[in-house]
């Protein structure tokens, strides 16, 4: 695994009023050690390459826009996330479909685990966006932020503006689906619903 | 009556999560053990979740980083910050952040709190009107005589209608859905004007909670490019609001001689700079 980005980045408090006042290196600064979290986020949430560069954007223009509300004591990391969630919800379509409460998963004669290896080819890219695309929108914010994003459940709550009971449950829901969509697209050996 | 396979199907996510008592991690454990079906599951989760936090999965595209701050190079420096935007009702200029009270109990009146709009409508700010149905429908009937064209700005996404129907928590989180949406459209200023009346329909979840959600919307626009006035018409609220939530949750008042410190707001987080000059 990679090093892992700085969990909390608590905004300097001397840093705090030149940004506020406008300093854009500033702002930067702050901002620079999760630039790869804000494009995963927005590689996440959109359809591609292109619009996830533009939901980046987009994701960094609010956060500029807003500093003003951000204190000393929180994390910029979750700040941002919460950002490219807002620039995300903006351009995306409610679907009229209910989202279902639950997700009943598929069983497999036995889990074959894919490699480490595997993960890091275009192709798992692909599988793993067609999974994301395929869950429902509540579900793929929560997966996109607790398991790719590592933020905890609790943050996730708060950056969903969800009870933490909701937010467990949308994680879970789409953990199910996404396994099974990855399965399929692994072939793994399907031997019907579960029990 | 669920089998222990659902039972604990339900439980693995927060299993994974180390997010169950110990008695119930311990349930589930035994269970898995004994279970192929759910430890293929618990299987697929583990690796799953493995392989998608590599932050080598998605890398950034070359040049990205430099080109992720584009679109606040694009704002002209003095735009970026907005400090302060003319009101609209009076000749005065205001604080970005502010949260203002403006009662009203004529026709007159209320056309007048409803110019707080015309500033920046359908140039580079947006609005939002929030209230009770017969103060939504007023208040675009006013626009609509005043030369504007509410469906139209709708449509261009200068302008959203909020309707009262939910209790505060819930309408606080959609008030800032829609000030982030409208930012995120590119809106340089967002201008929120608040209706509370007595309509046909009672208050969603009684007076307290509109103390609650003056209270909050407080906080929540504090820093934001964004100005809210509060319209209250004299004639049906209630005077324990038109006191509690009218003067002590509003640092600025509309009057007709123009805008003034509410010496009723009650904040200990009032600073000098939330004073008009």
């Amino acid at each position: 695994m990679s090093a892992t980005a700085p969990r909390r980045n608590e905004v300097n408090q001397d840093s705090l009023p030149r940004v506020r006042a406008g300093d854009r290196e500033g702002f930067r600064q702050l901002v620079a050690p999760h630039e790869p979290m804000i494009y995963r986020a927005a590689w996440s949430l959109s359809e591609g390459q292109e619009s996830a560069i533009e939901l980046s954007q987009q994701a960094v223009l609010l956060a500029w826009r807003d500093f003003g509300r951000c204190n000393s004591s929180e994390s910029i990391r979750q700040r941002l996330a919460e950002k490219v969630i807002a620039a995300a919800r903006a351009g995306h379509r409610k679907s009229d479909a209910a989202v279902p409460s639950e997700y009943v998963p598929r069983h497999f004669e036995a889990w074959q685990d894919l490699p480490e290896a595997v993960a890091r080819t275009a192709e798992f890219r692909a599988d793993l966006h067609r999974a994301l695309t395929a869950l429902p929108y509540e579900w793929r914010e929560a997966f996109v932020l607790r398991d790719m994003l590592s933020f905890t459940v609790t943050e996730c709550a708060e950056i969903l503006q969800l009870n933490v009971e909701l937010a467990r449950q949308l994680i879970s829901n789409a953990r199910l689906q996404v396994r099974d969509e990855l399965a399929t697209a692994t072939r793994q050996q399907s031997v019907g619903g579960c029990q | 009556m669920q089998s222990r396979c659902e039972q604990t199907k339900l439980l693995l996510s927060d299993y994974l999560d180390q997010m169950l008592d110990s008695v119930t991690m311990y349930a589930v454990e035994t269970h898995v053990k004994s279970c192929a079906q759910c430890r293929t599951v618990l299987d697929g989760f583990r690796n799953v979740v493995g392989l998608v936090k590599d932050e080598r999965l998605i890398p950034m595209p070359a040049g990205l980083s430099s080109r992720l701050y584009s679109k606040i190079d694009e704002l002209p420096k003095k735009m970026e910050l907005v400090e302060e935007v003319p009101l609209g009702i009076t000749g005065d200029t205001v604080p970005a952040g502010s949260h203002m009270i403006y009662f009203w109990q004529s026709n007159a009146e209320f056309e007048a709190g409803v110019q707080f709009l015309y500033p920046g409508l359908g140039k580079d700010e947006h609005c939002i009107i929030f209230g009770h149905d017969e103060a939504l429908e007023h208040v675009q009937q006013v626009m609509s005589a005043n030369g504007y064209d509410p469906a139209r700005l709708i449509q261009d996404r200068k302008l959203t209608v909020l309707r009262r129907h939910a209790p505060a928590q819930q309408t606080i989180a959609e008030i800032g859905e829609a000030i982030e949406r409208a930012l995120a459209d590119g809106a340089r200023f967002v201008r929120f004007l608040g209706n509370l009346g007595i309509g046909l329909a009672p208050l969603p979840a009684g007076e307290d909670d509109v103390l609650e959600l003056e209270a909050k919307a407080t906080a929540l626009m504090a820093s934001l490019p964004c100005v809210v006035v509060c319209m209250y018409d004299v004639r049906t609220v209630p005077g324990r609001l038109l006191f509690k939530g009218g003067l002590e949750t509003h640092n600025l008042s509309v009057c007709s001689e123009g805008v003034k410190v509410n010496p009723f707001y009650a904040s200990a987080h009032a600073t000098d700079s939330q004073r008009v000059n």
